[in-house]
């Protein structure tokens, strides 16, 4: 009696996604407009995370927890970079469907090849990532690789569809194809930056401008006076320009501004929620102007 | 009492359903699932392989189908929480609010010596070893002992259900009961050095922590809404302390002999969605404890309660997030209210064959309210206000002015507390706090006049999480 109205109920429940809308709950925008560039019509997302805040700090809240108790699907960036609250927030939701090792549940970071996979698992070295840099959203090419891996995801979910996730794919890659060799073109000659995080290593790697160091001494860590004082000694008398999202603090970029006179930068990393893909590229675009920058 | 019953055979019919779920899932739904296991395998395993070689971590497999990306690689999630403290309390006595901290069994062991789990001088006062993770595709495992210099004890040991449809959840084992906002925090988790008064008195040093089930249900609307019931054992020394058996000490009392269980609760939370700067959620709570008793053996008598008890509390929790890095500007407000009743029988034997029976009802409440604020990067500061006892009327064996025995509840007056912290966290997984706190007692009852001086404490804390520490809840 009670396995035939559970069995009954879990035939509901199957039959329910596929007449529906793919609900996804995004952890971060840039996440979202992936999600909905891929998806098209078929999807209908909500996103966790909003565009001016570090994904890192986040703390699990009850609207994370709603949204997933609804959503068909978590597309998350991975590599632990939602650890300290996607976990909690997909145990408070209760949703069985986005649990980690469902069809649900899509780590971007998972489907592209990570700078700096397996690193000592050792916390003296900072907040480290043995897993890998999590931030590959920053390389548009790598975005556009994992936009072909949800594609094939998503199809998983509304087969009927799946050539229209793979076109929306394809064309994703082609509009990234036709940017990148003018970006770059454009910082062929790039002195080379000073980034806050290792959060934009992707994009440097893609435009093969140099790094030459972080304001961080370590991953997590804010800059110190010593740590500064190092980064000044060691580039006196270069040129580059220093780069900082705009939610982290400015100081260590404007005390390098005032010590080696690099210019400061300081940009967005995620489209505001809701923004199409030209937003993305956008983010992008001011990244190629900073690094380019002439009076670096 | 039946309907009890009825709830304990639900739960315990969910639990052996949870496995009988999992069985027809396959049996009903396997075409899509399986399939898509399979297809996805293919590529996945390609994908996955260069990365296994690259990093050397294995991924870890469930049951044969696709690797499980959940961020960490570690199962079972291993972490060690060192919470070490230096204190001193440096004026008047930091004794139990009159009224409370089992004041009915006055001088009977517990009483003076209470403080709050915190002793003078430094003290390790708990290691925290935690493990979890998933044990199989249907449950996972929490198990957290605390070790502190003379024991080990199972604070938590649960599982929960992880596939259970349609927004249900079950929990079982031992663990922190979800009524209220605080209780279910570990102690490392605490805004401040200490819980607050009216958790420690109402529910006891370790908040209401007890072996039983748990069922949960989260609604599928867009605010979060999550409704459930424990059904719990009742080893609760406040709610549901039992003292059964036949007490013959020239005079004979026997006491029945209560099955468990013996406590049950019901929560609800709500919050609603206020974008990504805010964050709200209130709750309600409620239990019943349908024996509470307790024997107070003297040189010349038995004091004899019995009787049930029953409790309900709201909860109300406000977060903003600033957006600045490191918790700088963020502030969170919140505030927590728990009323008990006793209901119960009061006999005094005094040797001689003369039984004093009264028949009262205990009332006792109280409240806090906090507020927390990071007044810059990796820093914040608190201040917390307790009130215990708005309504305190209590039982406690004596005698008046007049030499005549005491017959009924009467007033013990409030008592407040007054806390503020400041902490400095070099990362999350470190912190180091210093908090000062002053407790202004209640004058006691008419009769029994307690005079405690005002008492002063002040705390430096150390906590350190070592290992793979998993995130917190809201």
């Amino acid at each position: 009696m009670r396995t035939s109205w559970i069995g009954g109920f879990a035939l509901l429940l199957a039959a329910l996604p596929a007449a529906a809308e793919i609900r996804i709950a995004a952890t971060t925008p840039n996440m979202g407009l992936l999600a909905e560039t891929i998806g098209g019509d078929a999807v209908d997302v909500t996103v966790m995370a909003p565009h001016d805040r570090d994904a890192h700090y986040l703390e699990a809240r009850p609207s994370m927890m709603a949204a997933l108790r609804r959503a068909d699907m978590v597309v998350s960036v991975g590599a632990e970079l939602e650890v300290g609250w996607l976990p909690a927030a997909i145990d408070g939701a209760a949703n069985p469907d986005v649990r980690a090792g469902g069809r649900g549940y899509f780590e971007g970071a998972r489907h592209t090849d990570l700078i700096g996979v397996g690193g000592a698992a050792d916390r003296a070295q900072g907040d480290v990532h043995p897993e890998g840099n999590p931030h590959f959203y920053m390389d548009p090419e790598r975005f556009a690789e994992v936009g072909e891996a949800l594609a094939d995801r998503l199809a998983r979910f509304d087969e009927d569809r799946a050539d229209g996730f793979h076109a929306n794919a394809a064309d994703l890659a082609a509009a990234v194809d036709e940017r990148m060799p003018a970006w770059r073109e454009a910082a062929t000659d790039a002195p080379g930056v000073v980034l806050y995080h290792e959060d934009s290593d992707y994009l440097m790697a893609a435009l093969n401008v140099p790094i030459h160091g972080f304001l961080e001494p370590l991953p997590g860590v804010p800059p110190t006076a010593s740590h500064l004082r190092e980064l000044v000694d060691g580039l006196q008398g270069e040129r580059g320009v220093v780069i900082h999202r705009n939610y982290q603090p400015a100081d260590g970029a404007e005390f390098l501004q005032r010590e080696i006179g690099w210019p400061v930068h300081s940009l967005p990393a995620d489209i505001e929620p809701g923004a199409d893909l030209d937003a993305y590229f956008d983010i992008i675009e001011q990244y190629v102007e900073a690094v380019t920058d002439p009076d670096a | 009492m039946r309907a009890m019953t009825t709830a304990a055979t639900l739960a315990a019919a969910m639990l052996f359903a949870a496995p009988a779920w999992a069985g027809s899932d396959s049996e009903t739904g396997p075409s899509m699932d399986e399939a898509l296991a399979q297809a996805d395998s293919a590529d996945a395993d390609a994908a996955t392989a260069a990365q296994q070689q690259a990093t050397g971590v294995q991924a870890l497999q469930i049951d044969g189908d696709m690797p499980i990306d959940s961020g960490t690689a570690f199962n079972p999630a291993i972490s060690i929480i060192l919470d070490s403290l230096y204190s001193q309390n440096f004026s008047g006595e930091d004794a139990d609010p009159p009224g409370f901290g089992n004041g009915h069994d006055h001088g009977h062991g517990h009483g003076d010596g209470h403080s709050h789990g915190i002793e003078d001088g430094f003290q390790i006062r708990e290691v925290e070893a935690i493990f979890s993770g998933s044990v199989d595709p249907y449950f996972d495992l929490v198990t957290q002992f605390g070790i502190t210099e003379n024991d080990i004890e199972i604070e938590e040991a649960f599982f929960t259900t992880t596939n259970l449809p349609a927004g249900l959840q079950v929990k079982g084992g031992k663990f922190f009961s979800d009524i209220g906002y605080t209780n279910r925090k570990h102690t490392h988790d605490w805004d401040f050095t200490d819980q607050p008064l009216v958790i420690d008195e109402l529910f006891g040093e370790e908040g209401l922590n007890e072996l039983g089930a748990q069922v949960a249900w989260v609604a599928p609307t867009q605010s979060y809404t999550r409704l459930g019931f424990e059904v719990l054992e009742g080893d609760n020394e406040e709610l549901s302390p039992i003292d059964g058996g036949h007490y013959d000490d020239g005079e004979s009392v026997s006491l029945s002999d209560p099955s468990s269980p013996r406590l049950f609760t019901a929560f609800g939370k709500w919050g609603p969605d206020l974008g990504y700067d805010n964050a709200l959620q209130l709750g309600l709570s409620a239990g019943y404890a349908p024996d509470w008793q307790r024997v107070d053996e003297h040189s010349s008598r038995f004091d004899v309660w019995e009787g049930d008890a029953w409790f309900i509390g709201a909860d109300a929790v406000f977060k903003h997030d600033a957006g600045r890095s490191h918790g700088q500007g963020n502030w969170t407000l919140q505030a927590e209210y728990f009323l008990r009743e006793i209901d119960y029988d009061f006999v005094a034997t005094d040797g001689g064959g003369n039984n004093a029976t009264t028949s009262d009802t205990d009332q006792q409440d109280g409240l806090y309210i906090q507020g927390l604020y990071g007044f810059a990067p990796r820093w914040n500061a608190g201040l917390r206000f307790d009130a215990l006892g708005l309504t305190n009327d209590a039982f406690e064996p004596g005698r008046d002015d007049d030499g005549e025995r005491i017959r009924e509840a009467i007033d013990f007056g409030t008592t407040y507390r007054y806390s503020a912290q400041v902490s400095y966290l070099p990362t999350e997984f470190s912190r180091l706090r210093f908090q000062l706190s002053q407790t202004d007692f209640s004058d006691g009852s008419d009769y029994d006049d307690h005079g405690y001086d005002d008492a002063w404490r002040a705390d430096l804390q150390f906590t350190f999480a070592l290992g793979v520490h998993g995130a917190h809840d809201f």
